[in-house]
């Protein structure tokens, strides 16, 4: 591939630039700062695509408002003429002409460039100073730098990262255990960590030993605080209570000596006059039941006053007061009763004076068993409208009078006739002067016929209509009086039994009416009267019987009812009375039967006392009765000083029961409370070993606890296994990290070996080639010597090679180099498209001879690809130029040395 | 019918290593994990339940700390002060009877130890002494135990409900894989024999291998290291003979573990990546109380700074205590690196990678790469190429930033 033309539109500083017809050779002069990396890297944009592929990362994105983007001309080793057109916009777009053939690649790679990538070709095809300096090292590195690296710049050799992975690898794990690996480190601490678990399971062990033997202590402790408590109980009780037991004899033998006395407690000091009283309260007693008694004998006389008789009027009180109430009423009876008949008399007064106005035989008004006032009102009031209506039926006929007779027509007639008679003389006579006079005449005559007539047939008509009222108003009235008839007849019927006077029954009016009623209910009033008188008496009758029957059934013989009741009320508060007293007699009596037992039973008691007294006193077997008090007196003394000297000892403090047990089982369990000198220095002896001990065994129980706690304190084994295990997993991952790295170095050293074997001996040999021209066969190829790990230059016909070092010029090792650096390409490359090489100010520090020898490189290799040589060296460019390069000058803001 | 009422728990594993380098952690599991054990003695005499039964690995080990006993019948007497008695069966971890195992303990009155790999029935009573169910158990009798236990367990045919105890591998069980099938046994083994109610143990992630009857695996009171995720306690269960089981989950354990999987590739800056990773777990809602674990993923160019020195510890503990969380691990493994793979097709670089896709596919032998590995490589061909392949994920990237380090 060849770069024919370019043209840059814009591109960094670089602006509508173009370079037509460029050789295989170029030259590009031009100062610092004029553009030639610039330049490099847009042919390099313009081959690969834009990197980045946008304005706002590009750095040679322009600043101002022109397109980035260019064009250049390519021809193929094939023969083929393309021209590459790429544009830099919101995206990078581009386009390529090969023939006739147009194509959009975008940002993708031309075709011919699309074997390697970009940074592959920035590496090996573009070189600067450094990258063709012989390097000061030895040739294995020089191989490294070309060969194990693929010759990309920037790549660290295989060897290097093989050696790193193994170094890495030997950081984790070395078979030779030397060092501090980290897998030494790491089983070294879980070897300590299984120490610590180890440790941890017997402090575990010795926990519980501890915890048991703790726990003997503590029982040892518990029953030896128990067994001095013991000595401590019975020594102190033994020093205690042995004078306490002498002061108990002694109460003892006193209470001996006064025996038991409780039978003679009740004597008083001064036992002779105990009997004294003793006697008075009897004879008291004694007196009282004597009152009782009597008032219980006047209780029961009492009871004895209330008979069976009396009892029989009680239990008919009911009765007895019910006809005691009854009298009452029926003295109220009688008044009434006697109220009744004057108003019986006074009813039949009035009846009578009624019945004169009324009936014809007024006596005869008593037999009436009614009177039918209510009927005869009522056939009254039909009379007396009928009555009525009769007399304004007749009111009327008299009222309209009789009839006129009706208008006559003869006037009409007359008036017509003259009429007529007119028109006629008017008809007969036409000729007459006098014609319309009687035409006149006549039609006024005959206008009053008609008028008069229409007059008179009115005033007849009316005539006719006032015949047939007046006809009619005479049959009502006839209706009217036959009605009157009748209804006279029924209120006559209806009274007929009444027999009322003749002048009442002509014309019945209200007044007749009123009367009835009136008599109607004076009858009726004095038949209630006597009703009640009636009902009155039976009632007055029946009770007095009853009254006088119940004095009978009480046999108290009196015959009127008056007596009767005064008799009844007397003898049922007699009987009354008597039972109140039977029921105070009653209750008082048991009361008094109560108290005469108790008092009874008390003077027993008194006199059982005595007895008593003076048989306990008797009992004292002292002889006669003072024999005994003298000795009670004795006894009682001996007492007394047996119950000061308790009173004294329980004002000290102590209780005498619990002292008295404390004695009793002191004696039962030690066999004396006074121990012997022997045993009380043997439990002392004993004490003071426990009290000896007991501090050990709290000292050993405290420093058992605190051994315990921090025993407790310290990591369990199951946390110590949780670090070893986590530190186990990190081991077994340092493991696998060290088999890894351990692989991929060996894996790269492989790699490495087997890329050397199938390129290095291809690459010396072009490289030997190379050599060989630009030496001008002064050396024929190159040798490799694989156990050196050297390169060594072969002259024709020689037997040994001459290693590639010192002392060999500087100028052929930087040669040599070149020429290696060259053939790399062409190995890479291995028959693909030549690719454009580009080398950045190079050469111009080498002196003359090592200059020389590298032109004489680059022109050789310009024979087979396309060499663009930048320089800002004048006179460097000039010898290039005379060296076939062709010449590009770019000028810039720094003086460039002139090319001559 | 009266209803039996008991609290169902298992695999406590008191005396548990908790596998970390932190002490704060180790001494906050261990005391969460008491922690959640008198929780469940408290839930127990709070629900005035009829009975705990406890099914195998009340213990990590046969022979446990004396600390782990005193603990222990500390919370047994609480419950035989409420009235309330334990059943208990070993599991593989705490055989009892095997060696110089738990047999020495002297177990408060009120205990039922099941030891025997023979099943035992026992009465349940109240304190009144009124007769509310049966439990019959089988205990391990050694680590590791082969036998199909439940297939001994006799039929039950009372009129009380009847309860079945066994630490064991029932087959179908969720997550049964995590675990050693200790007394293996299948769904059928349990069915038919009248039990209401299978209480397992030995499956850490709670679960039912069974619904009919039911059978339940409670899962461990702690999650006991990271992979044991989620809320852990026991089951609280009621029983009416023949009408099934009424089963509630109450949580009890005061810490747990979470996992959170974060995509890296957004995040630049280890800053950016604090950010994001503080985003996450406050939006999460994880706060004290948990210990997560973030596995972070995609390509990121942090991936070097992480795994270099305490990188990814230090990130954790800084955002640990900015968040609350009880413990924050940051896990690098599944990040990738950012490398540019441009010009590492070249040169031996590129021959390495072509080597390490031949060995990966099986067209290279092993033997002509094979360095002087740390331990041996295990006798069996397919588990050494295993091991081989799983030293060469990410190898590509590896190389690749190790061959391109100091690029500019």
């Amino acid at each position: 591939m060849i770069i024919r033309s370019i043209r840059v539109q814009s591109y960094g500083m670089l602006r509508d630039r173009v370079f037509e017809e460029l050789a295989r050779f170029v030259v590009v002069h031009g100062p610092n700062e004029a553009g030639k990396s610039t330049l490099r890297r847009f042919i390099q944009d313009l081959l690969f695509g834009y990197s980045p592929a946008s304005l706002e990362g590009h750095p040679y994105a322009p600043r101002d408002e022109s397109k980035m983007g260019g064009e250049i001309g390519i021809g193929y080793a094939s023969g083929e003429e393309a021209v590459l057109r790429r544009r830099l916009l919101s995206s990078a777009v581009g386009a390529l002409r090969l023939g006739e053939r147009r194509s959009k690649i975008a940002n993708q790679p031309v075709d011919g460039v699309d074997a390697i990538t970009r940074s592959i070709y920035e590496s090996i095809y573009s070189l600067d100073r450094e990258d063709l300096e012989f390097p000061e090292a030895t040739w294995g590195e020089v191989k490294d730098r070309i060969i194990g690296t693929g010759g990309v710049k920037g790549l660290r050799t295989a060897r290097e990262v093989a050696e790193e992975l193994e170094n890495e690898g030997k950081k984790l794990w070395r078979s030779d255990q030397r060092g501090k690996t980290i897998e030494a480190a790491l089983r070294e601490r879980i070897r300590d960590l299984k120490g610590e678990i180890r440790r941890a399971t017997e402090r575990d062990s010795e926990i519980r030993e501890k915890e048991e033997a703790l726990s003997r202590i503590a029982s040892e402790k518990e029953a030896l605080e128990q067994e001095k408590t013991g000595i401590r109980v019975a020594l102190t009780r033994a020093e205690r209570l042995l004078p306490y037991r002498k002061r108990l004899e002694w109460i003892a033998e006193n209470e001996e000596t006064a025996g038991d006395l409780s039978k003679l407690a009740g004597f008083p000091e001064e036992i002779e006059g105990f009997f004294r009283p003793l006697d008075g309260r009897i004879e008291s007693l004694a007196g009282r039941v004597e009152q009782e008694r009597s008032d219980r004998d006047r209780f029961a006389e009492q009871m004895g006053r209330f008979t069976p008789e009396l009892r029989d009027v009680l239990e008919r009180a009911d009765a007895i007061e019910e006809s005691v109430e009854q009298v009452a009423v029926l003295r109220k009876e009688r008044a009434d009763l006697d109220d009744l008949r004057s108003a019986r008399e006074r009813k039949e007064g009035a009846i009578r004076e009624r019945a004169r106005a009324l009936i014809e035989d007024p006596g005869a008004a008593f037999s009436l068993r009614s009177v039918p006032a209510h009927e005869a009102r009522t056939r009254i009031h039909a009379y007396r409208a009928a009555r009525e209506e009769r007399g304004a039926l007749e009111a009327a006929r008299e009222a309209a009078g009789g009839l006129p007779p009706p208008p006559s027509l003869l006037p009409v007639l007359l008036a017509g006739a003259v009429g007529l008679a007119l028109v006629a003389g008017a008809v007969l006579f036409p000729e007459s002067g006098r014609r319309p006079l009687l035409l006149g005449a006549g039609g006024a005559s005959l206008l009053v016929v008609l008028l008069l007539g229409w007059s008179i047939l009115s005033a007849r008509r009316r005539h006719a209509g006032a015949s047939l009222e007046a006809e009619r108003r005479k049959d009502a009235f006839e209706e009217a009086r036959r009605e009157e008839e009748a209804r006279l007849a029924a209120v006559r019927d209806s009274l007929r039994d009444v027999g009322l006077l003749p002048s009442r029954m002509a014309e019945p009016d209200e007044g007749l009416a009123e009367d009835l009623a009136d008599l109607g209910r004076a009858l009726e009033e004095r038949e209630e009267i006597l009703r009640r008188v009636e009902s009155t008496s039976g009632r007055i009758r029946t009770r007095e019987a009853e009254v006088l029957s119940l004095c009978g059934e009480l046999s108290l013989d009196v015959s009127e009812a008056g007596e009767a009741t005064r008799r009844l009320r007397r003898v049922l508060e007699e009987a009354r009375e008597a039972e109140r007293l039977h029921e105070e007699a009653a209750k008082r009596i048991p009361e008094l039967d109560a108290r005469l037992r108790g008092l009874e039973e008390e003077i027993g008691r008194a006199r059982s006392e005595k007895e008593s007294m003076e048989g306990n006193l008797l009992a004292l077997g002292a002889g006669d009765l003072a024999a005994c008090i003298d000795s009670l007196e004795t006894r009682r003394e001996a007492l007394r000083r047996a119950e000061d000297e308790r009173r004294r000892i329980e004002e000290e403090g102590e209780d005498l029961d619990a002292l008295a047990a404390e004695i009793a089982n002191l004696s039962s369990t030690e066999g004396d409370a006074r121990l012997s000198d022997e045993e009380k220095v043997r439990l002392e002896e004993r004490r003071d070993e426990i009290e000896l001990r007991l501090p050990e065994i709290a000292a050993a129980s405290a420093s058992l606890g605190k051994e315990i706690e921090l025993l407790r304190g310290e990591p369990g084994a199951s946390e110590i296994e949780g670090e070893k295990k986590a530190l186990e997993e990190e081991l077994e991952a340092v493991y696998i990290r060290h088999d890894r790295l351990a692989l991929l170095a060996r894996i790269v050293r492989e790699a490495d070996a087997r890329f050397r074997a199938e390129h290095e001996p291809d690459i010396v040999a072009r490289a030997g080639e190379l050599f060989s021209f630009v030496s001008g066969g002064r050396y024929e190829r190159l040798g490799l010597d694989p156990e050196e790990e050297r390169i060594e230059l072969l002259t024709p016909n020689a037997v040994e090679g001459i290693p590639a070092t010192h002392p060999v010029s500087r100028g052929t090792l930087d040669q040599l180099f070149l020429c290696l650096r060259l053939a790399l390409l062409d190995h890479l490359e291995a028959g693909g498209e030549p690719l454009p090489l580009f080398l950045d100010d190079v050469l111009y520090h080498w002196d003359d001879e090592r200059r020389e020898r590298g032109i004489e490189v680059l022109r050789r290799v310009a024979e087979r690809r396309q060499v663009f040589f930048l320089t800002c060296n004048g006179a460097l460019a000039r010898r290039l130029a005379e060296a076939g390069a062709a010449f590009v000058t770019l000028p810039g803001p720094g003086p460039a040395e002139p090319p001559g | 019918m009266s209803a039996f009422r008991f609290v169902h728990l298992s695999d406590v594993h008191l005396d548990a290593p908790f596998a970390s380098k932190n002490e704060g952690v180790r001494k906050l599991l261990a005391g969460s994990l008491r922690r959640s054990f008198e929780r469940v003695v408290g839930l127990a005499i709070e629900e005035r339940v009829h009975a705990l039964l406890i099914a195998g690995d009340l213990f990590q080990k046969p022979d446990p700390s004396i600390a782990a006993e005193t603990f222990l019948l500390g919370q047994i007497r609480r419950l035989r002060g409420a009235g309330i008695p334990v059943f208990y069966a070993s599991g593989n971890h705490d055989p009892v009877g095997w060696a110089k195992g738990t047999r020495r303990i002297e177990w408060p009155e009120g205990t039922t130890v099941f030891a025997d790999g023979d099943p035992a029935r026992h009465e349940v009573r109240t304190p009144d002494g009124d007769l509310v169910a049966w439990v019959t158990g089988a205990g391990h009798e050694g680590p590791a135990v082969e036998k199909n236990l439940a297939a001994r367990f006799p039929a039950a045919s009372g009129p009380l409900p009847e309860i079945a105890l066994l630490h064991a591998s029932v087959e179908g069980a969720g997550s049964l894989e995590a675990h050693d099938r200790y007394a293996p046994c299948a769904p059928r083994d349990l069915r038919g024999k009248g039990y209401d109610y299978w209480a397992l143990g030995h499956v850490h992630k709670r679960g039912s291998p069974l619904a009919d009857p039911p059978a339940h695996y409670p899962g461990s009171l702690l999650g006991l290291d990271r992979t044991e995720t989620g809320e852990k306690g026991v089951l609280l269960v009621e029983v009416c003979r023949g009408a099934g089981a009424r089963v509630e989950f109450r949580p009890t354990a005061p810490v747990l573990w979470e996992e959170a999987a974060v995509d890296a590739a957004g995040a630049a800056t280890l800053e950016a990546l604090r950010t994001l990773l503080h985003t996450r777990i406050v939006s999460a809602g994880h706060g004290e109380g948990v210990l997560l674990t973030i596995e972070l993923e995609g390509v990121s160019p942090l991936k070097r700074d992480l795994e270099h020195g305490e990188g990814a510890a230090d990130l954790a503990g800084d955002l640990a205590e900015e968040t609350g969380l009880a413990f924050l691990a940051v896990r690098t493994g599944r990040l990738r690196r950012a490398v540019d793979r441009d010009g590492a097709r070249v040169g031996p670089l590129g021959a390495a990678l072509d080597l390490i896709a031949a060995l990966r596919e099986g067209k290279e032998p092993y033997d002509a790469v094979l360095p002087e590995l740390a331990r041996p490589l295990p006798v069996d061909a397919a588990e050494r190429d295993r091991y081989l392949r799983s030293l060469l994920e990410g190898a590509e990237e590896d190389l690749v930033d190790r061959m391109r380090r100091g690029t500019p």
